[in-house]
């Protein structure tokens, strides 16, 4: 890879055209690998894909181009504390009605740093939340028979199918 | 969260278990009711496995200020330094209410109890989980002979055969061990082991 570069072009899921700087790239393994496979120079026109959608990647990229830094060097703690409150804000924004894809995608660029967050968030966010809710995100269907909610009740006086 | 709505993907089982592992027990306990599938998974040994290291890196301590099973005077500190009492649970009903327990000892947040009407009786062991408040009572494995006998009992975890143990070792007196006896809570049974030579024992993290 030339040293010149500094800065890749990917294509989302979508079609769509992103910039993310080298240094950021690397926080996701696949394409750190891509990264020392293939040719990123000036004058090579391959723009590889990421399958990812637009509104997804590009909260992965402002992740990855704000976590690159300390990645890269090593910080210390004041910035480490700062990094935690702004991962704070990142996943309060707009960020939770795609919080399923946002998990799809750092499990499948590996970035186990945005992934454990967004596992965490989900998880922040499912214990203030009904059974039904439950069902309804994971689609998951009630298959509990009538008789078998039955028994659970009076095994654990309290419990709700609801 | 609100807003997924339909046009959620299906997030792979991978995902979903790495997310459920990060929540209290207590929301797991409501969760069960979601789908067959999640109630199995929740006693799955991988999964609650997965679940005690998740939550390992907050710890709790649990203590007793007192001996009486009536009151059962049991708290928990939590990791955000939160003190709080432990109810009283089912399995204790079937002990008189005037018995006096100790703690054998815990592991991965299991505890288990030996109780007893007062110091001369034959005693009770109890298994306990203080946050689903399930309970298993243990039969003691030989009658024991208060006025002679001793007795040192130990409680732990076998990461060996992901089982956890009761120990219990008889002596006509302090130095000399007549038998040994050992608890799998996966089994409930009790068996014997041959111990020849067992010179001083101590127990360390519920492990001999």
């Amino acid at each position: 890879m030339s040293s010149s570069v500094e800065a890749i072009t990917v294509l989302s899921s979508d079609g769509d055209e992103f910039k993310i700087t080298v240094s950021a790239a690397k926080l996701s393994k696949p394409l750190n690998w891509m990264l020392e496979d293939v040719c990123f120079s000036d004058d090579c026109d391959e723009v590889p894909t990421i399958e990812v959608n637009s509104k997804t990647l590009v909260k992965v990229i402002e992740y990855c181009e704000k976590h690159a830094p300390r990645a890269n060097s090593g910080a210390s703690d004041s910035d480490a504390e700062e990094l935690k409150k702004w991962d704070i804000e990142f996943m309060k924004m707009d960020v939770k009605d795609i919080l399923f894809h946002i998990l799809m995608a750092a499990n499948y660029l590996h970035m186990e740093g945005l992934y454990d967050l967004a596992c965490q968030t989900a998880a922040d966010l499912m214990k203030g939340m009904t059974v039904s809710q439950i069902r309804k995100i994971f689609h998951i269907k009630n298959d509990f028979s009538s008789e078998e909610q039955e028994q659970l009740r009076r095994q654990h006086p309290g419990c709700s199918f609801d | 969260m609100e807003r997924i709505n339909g046009a959620a993907p299906y997030l792979p089982e991978e995902i979903i278990i790495n997310i459920l592992k990060r929540l209290p027990v207590k929301s797991l306990i409501r969760f069960r009711c979601v789908c067959k599938h999640w109630e199995n998974l929740f006693k799955n040994p991988f999964f609650i496995a997965a679940h005690l290291c998740q939550s390992n890196q907050n710890p709790s301590f649990i203590f007793s200020h007192d001996y009486l099973l009536n009151t059962l005077p049991l708290r928990l500190l939590d990791c955000e330094m939160q003190l709080r009492d432990v109810q009283k649970a089912r399995p204790f009903d079937s002990f008189a209410s005037r018995s006096c327990f100790n703690i054998v000892g815990s592991s991965n947040g299991l505890l288990c109890f030996v109780i007893r009407l007062c110091p001369r009786f034959p005693f009770s062991l109890l298994i306990w989980n203080p946050v689903t408040g399930d309970g298993r009572e243990v039969p003691v494995s030989r009658i024991v002979d208060m006025d002679k006998d001793h007795y040192v009992l130990g409680f732990g975890f076998s990461p060996l055969d992901n089982d956890y143990k009761i120990v219990s070792i008889y002596g006509k007196n302090r130095s000399v061990v007549s038998g040994v006896d050992l608890y799998s809570l996966s089994r409930d049974s009790w068996k014997e082991i041959e111990v020849r030579n067992l010179g001083n024992l101590s127990l360390v993290n519920g492990l001999l």
